[in-house]
């Protein structure tokens, strides 16, 4: 039951000057979690646009379920959930017009799941959304996206600027999609934690170009933090040749590097120092050793 | 099912969850035949993605710590694991390998260790034996 | 501080300069071609000179922009730059600065433009009391703009200055060639209003940036648009049962209702207007003087029906402008509605309502002039008086010429009337549209378009004082025709088959189109039969002329969804 998703090859976007995605490539398959994880300017929002048909490839192509969004909106859109990162809704519109609205155009609108996560957020159907808070206008946003359970779900940085409570209905409300019949979800934030406990795949993006992607384990397993003590005093971090961060100081210090352990203990032994132990690096300090490894290059170059 | 996953030690979550309900069995808090929580309602309460959930519970039932029934859930087993001997040693060697490196960093001895071990299997067992008392220094 | 304010306005203070000058040479050489002797030539100068003036008006607005809201109600009230409240500059200087630059900019443009003028034409157009009014008319407006966050203040605070400065000038109107005879009271007496519009606005920026001032509301993307109350006035409830109903609906509720109430307020308010203006005269006329607050209905009452076309006819697609840029909306554009669709639902919704908007006013405009009296004043002299033979023979012409007209007729001209309207909506929300994708394609293509037109006016004019250039101008006229007719017709295919291969449009929908188009054809064929047009008699390349419209219809029918789909997938 392994059906792609989303296929996404090749893809280019630029506007005006200034380039946004470079030769990007994007792979779903369905009943799984993707993470986008990136900088702010990565390309992030501008690939998520492009699955909904908000932005036309320039060059490459971009298919969902197997259609493309531009010239098909309605057979894309209707299965597709959308939470984006503005919340935009209209203003006038009250929560029940808005579900109302939202119910004539899916058929598999699931009423009593909609009722029961709007007694769950606690929304007062006849508010307005202007009248909404910031968190509420999230969980309003999100009910009409996912009360027609989706095939998919698009999430663009659900969580940022919202309190727990709020990100905690979000993470549920991930968790449920995926659970419930094998539904995809995909989302993009800024807060690795949170990708990390929810991502089954998570991809890395950088400047419009897609630098790690793969199932979360894998890419962990590729990059590992290590405690190291030399026998000598250095003064500036040692050069080791698969390091990307250094921190600490004098002879005992804490490496995130990438490949293999065993050639990592042959540079630490070389260098006369023994590795006290070591672990698979979290999604945090992969992202910061990439992040201050690219600065680095910048600088020398 | 009492469990916390912290994402900032680097341990894989499913790891961590077979580690814990490895813990619970081994301490008794899980009785053999007891029912673990289902697979969505244990990702909603942990805030992690199902897919991990299935994952860790695979692994436990190829440890054989758990069982599952078709179709009813997934069952704690009776008796003892069933896992090949070289497994286990290997479980349990990197793990010992990961303690003396740690031992000797802080600078115990691995008689100081040994002693330790029990002193630490006694206090999880509080019904223990009079061996006990001797192993305070 | 200087160089901000600078940065906001130097591109709109270009604008105005270049337009000024371009329009007043225009008015001034036209007028010189056309007029016979110096009275006519120094109403072409006064033009010229109200054209500057209007030009450097309300250069402020251009920092009020920054605020969002919409350019027809000004903006929103407060002051601008409250971005700088936390530098540690005295609430005074932060105040003055953009005050006193904006106001020596307009003056400063103005000059200019005068300058170049007089030096062309040989005008004197006076340079110092006309500068110095403008700068005291931007001081006033800004400080009505800037000291309050009240719109009902504002509007007030805004037009005072206005109307005090141009009383003061008309009562100093001289005539040409000295025009302005401004003492030195009067100057003093500019400079103080300048200086109590000043602490005017330090006041109030002071009361805004302690917090003391009621608080602004916060400026939300759907903010622009019509006003949340009145889209809030009609609660009926959503249907679900079928997406193109609950489109209807959305439409309804955010573009068609709101232009059928403000229709029928306006509607309401014309007869009013006329019954309090016509008692107003009456009792005025018995202290002598001579009304004509009538004038006021009158003119309302004559722009009402171009100015609900213009002013609720457009951006039918909802674009909206904020911080200088335009989007259309992302709630809509992610709705599983397909592009067409949408693109026919909201015209078709905004015409309805637009078409019953109009129904009422025309309506209310009909029964005001043929009920209420005109000749309530014994004084026969009075322009209201003197108009009203010629209005009430309209009428009755009207009247004639529609009764004359069998059912079929009136049929088709209902259906004309209608399709008009939609093919106008059609075509100002597919240039809303264009206008937000591409914004520089279409200035050029507009600036040309003056040009070329510009060019035209100039032939015309030179034709009629017989300058021999006869030939050239018949061929531009002609050229001009036949390029148009080519543009049309190659935009018009060019566009259909884009649509039909981007899936855009079904060919079912596209035959839609094609049948009403030509049913539009048919129905103004018999309207112009009725109205005494004989297609048969004339010319072809005149008869092609006369059935253009039904191609425009044609080509806004294509021209809107294909708009919206570049604007909904950019």
């Amino acid at each position: 039951m392994e059906q792609t998703v989303v296929d996404v090859n090749g893809l280019s976007r630029s506007f005006g000057s200034k380039s946004a995605l470079e030769g990007a490539s994007f792979h779903a398959a369905a009943g799984q979690i993707y993470g986008l994880v990136g900088a702010n300017g990565a390309g992030k929002t501008t690939l998520l646009k492009h699955l909904l048909g908000l932005l036309r490839a320039q060059s490459g192509s971009v298919r969902v379920f197997g259609l493309d969004p531009v010239r098909d909106p309605v057979g894309v859109l209707s299965r597709v959930g959308y939470l984006s990162e503005e919340r935009e809704l209209p203003e006038w519109m009250r929560v029940d017009e808005l579900m109302r609205y939202t119910q004539a155009f899916h058929k598999t609108w699931d009423a009593s799941y909609a009722r029961e996560l709007l007694e769950t957020f606690g929304l007062d159907p006849a508010k307005k959304v202007k009248e909404l808070s910031k968190g509420m206008r999230a969980q309003a946003g999100l009910l009409v996206a996912v009360a027609h359970r989706p095939e998919l779900l698009i999430l663009d940085e659900p969580s940022s600027g919202l309190d727990a409570v709020v990100r905690r209905d979000i993470l549920d409300a991930i968790v449920r999609t995926v659970a419930d019949d094998g539904r995809t979800v995909i989302f993009s934030s800024h807060l690795l934690d949170e990708v990390e406990r929810m991502s089954d795949h998570v991809t890395l993006m950088h400047h419009g170009r897609v630098t790690l992607s793969g199932p979360l384990d894998d890419v962990r397993r590729g990059y590992q933090r290590s405690r190291v003590r030399f026998n000598e005093h250095f003064d500036q971090p040692p050069v080791l040749e698969t390091a990307l961060a250094m921190e600490g100081g004098g002879r005992t210090w804490s490496v995130v590097h990438s490949g293999s352990l065993e050639q990592f203990q042959h540079s630490v032994l070389a260098l006369g120092g023994a590795v006290v132990e070591s672990r698979d690096a979290t999604l945090e300090e992969i992202f910061l050793a990439r992040a201050g490894r690219s600065r680095q290059q910048v600088e020398t170059v | 099912m009492d469990i916390t996953i912290n994402v900032t030690d680097g341990v894989p979550i499913y790891r961590q969850i077979v580690n814990q309900v490895k813990y619970l069995v081994a301490s008794g808090l899980l009785t053999p035949g007891e029912e673990l929580p289902p697979i969505r309602t244990l990702a909603l309460q942990l805030k992690v993605t199902p897919n991990t959930i299935v994952k860790a519970y695979g692994d436990l039932e190829v440890l054989g710590v758990v069982h599952k029934r078709r179709g009813s859930g997934t069952f704690v087993s009776d008796g003892r694991p069933q896992l090949a001997i070289r497994e286990r040693r290997r479980v349990i060697e990197q793990r010992i390998d990961g303690l003396l490196a740690e031992a000797h960093q802080l600078n115990f001895t691995v008689d100081d260790i040994l002693r330790m071990v029990r002193e630490r299997k006694v206090a999880m067992n509080p019904g223990g034996n009079a061996e006990a008392a001797e192993v305070e220094k | 501080m200087l160089w901000e304010n600078w940065r906001l306005t130097r591109l709109e203070a270009a604008n105005r300069l270049a337009l000024g000058i371009v329009g007043g040479l225009a008015v001034l050489v036209s007028f010189r071609a056309v007029a016979p002797n110096d009275s006519a030539r120094d109403v072409g100068a006064t033009i010229t000179l109200c054209l500057m003036i209007f030009m450097t008006f309300p250069l402020w607005l251009s920092i009020s922009k920054l605020k969002g809201g919409r350019f027809l109600d000004g903006y929103r009230p407060g002051f601008t730059l409250s971005l700088l409240y936390t530098r540690p500059v005295r609430t005074a200087v932060l105040v003055g600065v953009p005050m006193a630059y904006l106001a020596a900019l307009a003056g400063a443009v103005y000059l200019v433009s005068a300058l170049v003028l007089r030096w062309t034409f040989g005008y004197p157009f006076p340079l110092l009391p006309v500068a110095a009014l403008i700068a005291a008319a931007h001081l006033g407006q800004s400080a009505g703009d800037w000291s309050t966050r009240s719109k009902v203040v504002q509007w007030l605070g805004t037009m005072a200055p206005v109307i005090a400065l141009g009383s003061l000038a008309r009562y100093r109107w001289e005539g040409w060639p000295e025009l302005f005879d401004f003492s030195l009271a009067d100057y003093a007496l500019i400079a103080a209003m300048g200086l109590v519009s000043f602490g005017v606005a330090v006041a109030g920026v002071a009361r805004q940036r302690r917090g003391d001032a009621k608080v602004a509301t916060p400026w939300t993307a759907a903010s622009a648009g019509f006003p949340e109350r009145l889209v809030a006035l009609f609660r009926f409830p959503c249907p679900t049962s079928s997406p193109t109903r609950a489109q209807v609906w959305f439409d309804l509720k955010s573009s068609g209702l709101p232009v059928l109430a403000l229709g029928v307020a306006l509607a309401i308010v014309i007869p009013l207007l006329f019954v309090i203006t016509t008692r107003l005269d009456v009792v005025l006329s018995g202290f002598g003087a001579r009304p004509a607050t009538r004038g006021v209905a009158a003119v309302v009452a004559v722009l009402s029906l171009p100015a609900v076309l213009i002013l609720l006819g457009g951006n039918a697609f909802g674009i909206r402008a904020r911080q200088g840029r335009t989007y259309a909306s992302a709630f809509e554009a992610t709705q599983a509605c397909g592009t067409a669709r949408m693109a026919g639902l909201k015209v078709l919704v905004r015409s309805v309502c637009l078409v019953a908007a109009l129904l009422a006013v025309g309506t209310s405009v009909w029964t005001s002039a043929s009920v209420i009296p005109f000749d309530v004043l014994e004084d026969d002299d009075t322009l209201i008086e003197k108009s009203r033979a010629p209005i009430s023979g309209w009428m009755r012409a009207i009247e004639g010429g529609v009764g004359a007209m069998s059912t079929n007729e009136l049929l088709a001209l209902a259906f004309v009337t209608v399709i008009v309207v939609a093919v106008f909506v059609a075509w100002r929300a597919a240039h809303a549209a264009l206008r937000a994708r591409y914004p520089r394609r279409l200035n050029i293509a507009g600036s040309v378009l003056f040009l070329h037109g510009f060019v035209l006016v100039l032939m015309a004019l030179a034709d009629r004082r017989e300058l021999a250039l006869d030939t050239l101008a018949d061929a531009l006229f002609g050229a001009t025709q036949w390029l148009a007719a080519a543009a049309i017709v190659l935009a018009t295919v060019y566009l259909f088959w884009r649509s039909l291969a981007e899936r855009l449009l079904t060919p079912r929908q596209a035959c839609g189109a094609i049948l009403v188009s030509a049913a539009f054809g048919v129905a103004w064929v018999t309207v112009l039969r009725a109205a005494g047009v004989q297609l048969a008699a004339m010319p072809t390349a005149d008869a092609a002329w006369m059935l253009s419209p039904m191609l425009l219809t044609l080509m806004a029918s294509v021209l809107a969804p294909w708009s919206l789909g570049r604007i909904r997938h950019t």
